[in-house]
């Protein structure tokens, strides 16, 4: 959409028109969604955090600033409300729900075939990206997940741009690095199972 | 001749360049540089193929990254928590409302046009009311406050200026008409800084009444510098020059200390004055000179 088009639908929505509104709803939420949950890692509490950010977000429609993208402003607002959260219930990894949301638009049987695929790439996803230091985690989630460019995401962190590229480096390698270590450990893990004629539970 | 392919010696810097290599190649990518990338790729791989892998490693994990979950729609439930802060119109109302605001601000710009034709056409017409309005009568009664705490702070500085007694002895001289020069100064010699007179009014006052000089000393003052017309008695001449105790007054703020002679007792020592034949004397420096009197007769100083 491009950004004339986005601020008319703003202007609407400011006036009070509810199909505008909805619209911004529809056109921001999956990717506010997806962002949230990679940070906190609960899709309860990104849930949580999408309706408190949209509901002040449009409510306050009239102190939108048109210079500014408005899933810019959406997304600084969801991260203080985030933080915010965060500050009152530490967040702790929860895949399992989060695997519980993934097909929730599909039939059954692709639901289930969709969490056999991908439910242990995941879980490391998961568990790496909670291990990463919450600057390094939010700046590859909005460069690798989001699109965004450098220059917007150190203006949404306040940070300077080299700043910004160098957790954004740190933060691959070492994304990267976990991931590799948790398959290692799966494999070491998996290997004893599969050994013949050793008893399961001297293992266990 | 080393082989370009054989890989670093050093682990630690190999897989430091691989890590970079690896960054400046998605670098790239994101910013769309891919043939550049890809150049960079190939010349690090014939140097260390464990770049390739580490590579391949970061981009799967990213590409996880980007296999977003799916949200559930939450526009129902956000849009009923707006509409209970803030409701919706509907589009007739939205029209409504625009019309108004349009009506409003064509009106407003029609009364400024008006205001400004009439204010054009004729200037003396009285557009505005002169009332005193409230804001009005409240810059007033500020104003008056001010005025009472500048006279106030005036009538505080002129009883300060009432308490500093002036050097009498050189406003006497100068009255007698010996204005002080400045001796020439020569080394040690400290005479040009003391004073002529070693008397002051508090000397006048505490000295015992039977040696009589110092009820003289108002009279030679009296008689040196009578009272000016319109000016006070006890009051400083016009030409005084203002004390060095407060040199931003005016000279004709300044005043002695009270005079202890009341006026029937001034009246009466000018008509001794007068009967002894008193002259004005040139210079007063003996507190103890007594007009008439031998010398050699002065009483001996307490």
């Amino acid at each position: 959409m491009s950004r004339s088009a986005e601020h008319t639908l703003v202007r609407r929505a400011a006036a009070g028109d509810r199909a505008a509104a909805n619209q911004l709803i529809r056109l921001h939420q999956a990717s506010l969604y997806a962002y949230l949950v990679r940070m906190c890692g609960r899709p309860d509490t990104a849930e949580d955090v999408v309706q408190e950010a949209f509901v002040r977000v449009l409510t306050n429609l009239d102190r939108f600033d048109p210079r500014f993208r408005f899933s810019t402003w959406l997304f600084t607002i969801a991260r203080r409300v985030f933080l915010n959260m965060c500050e009152k219930r530490r967040p702790a990894s929860d895949s399992d729900r989060v695997d519980a949301w993934q097909g929730s638009g599909d039939s059954p049987a692709q639901r289930a075939q969709d969490r056999d695929a991908n439910r242990a790439d995941r879980d490391e996803l998961q568990a790496a990206l909670d291990h990463l230091p919450e600057d390094q985690r939010e700046i590859v989630i909005l460069f690798h997940q989001q699109d965004w460019p450098i220059a917007i995401i150190a203006a949404h962190m306040g940070m300077p741009e080299g700043t910004i590229k160098s957790h954004l480096h740190r933060g691959r390698i070492r994304l990267r690095d976990l991931i590799v270590k948790a398959r290692e450990q799966r494999a070491r893990a998996a290997e004893p199972a599969a050994t013949p004629g050793i008893p399961q539970e001297v293992w266990s | 001749m080393t082989d370009p392919r054989t890989p670093s010696p050093d682990p630690g810097r190999s897989r430091a360049d691989a890590e970079r290599i690896v960054n400046e190649v998605l670098d790239a990518r994101a910013a769309g540089a891919e043939i550049s990338a890809l150049e960079t790729l190939h010349d690090a791989a014939r140097r260390d193929p464990s770049v390739l892998s580490l590579l391949r490693d970061v981009e799967e994990s990213l590409h996880a990254l980007r296999r977003t979950p799916r949200a559930a729609d939450l526009s129902r439930p956000i849009l009923a928590r707006v509409a209970r802060r803030r409701p919706f119109l509907a589009r007739r109302a939205r029209r409504r409302i625009s019309a108004t605001r349009i009506a409003l601000a064509c009106g407003a710009l029609a009364t400024l046009a008006l205001v400004a034709l009439v204010q054009r056409f004729a200037p003396d017409a009285p557009l505005f009311p002169q009332e005193p309005r409230p804001v009005s009568s409240l810059v007033e009664a500020s104003r008056a406050d001010a005025a009472e705490s500048v006279r106030q702070i005036a009538s505080a500085v002129g009883s300060l200026g009432s308490g500093v007694v002036s050097p009498v002895g050189e406003v006497s001289a100068r009255a007698a008409g010996h204005p002080r020069r400045p001796a020439p100064l020569s080394l040690g010699n400290t005479t040009a800084y003391d004073s002529p007179l070693n008397w002051t009014p508090t000397a006048i006052t505490s000295a015992p009444h039977h040696h009589r000089g110092p009820f003289l000393a108002p009279r030679s003052l009296l008689a040196a510098a009578p009272p000016q017309d319109g000016a006070l008695a006890g009051s400083l001449p016009a030409q005084a020059r203002p004390s060095l105790l407060a040199p931003t007054l005016s000279a004709a703020s300044l005043q002695f200390a009270p005079d202890p002679l009341s006026d029937g007792m001034r009246r009466t020592l000018l008509a001794e004055d007068e009967a002894f034949g008193f002259r004005s004397p040139t210079s007063i420096s003996d507190p103890f000179w007594i007009p008439g009197l031998d010398p050699a007769r002065r009483p001996a100083r307490p």
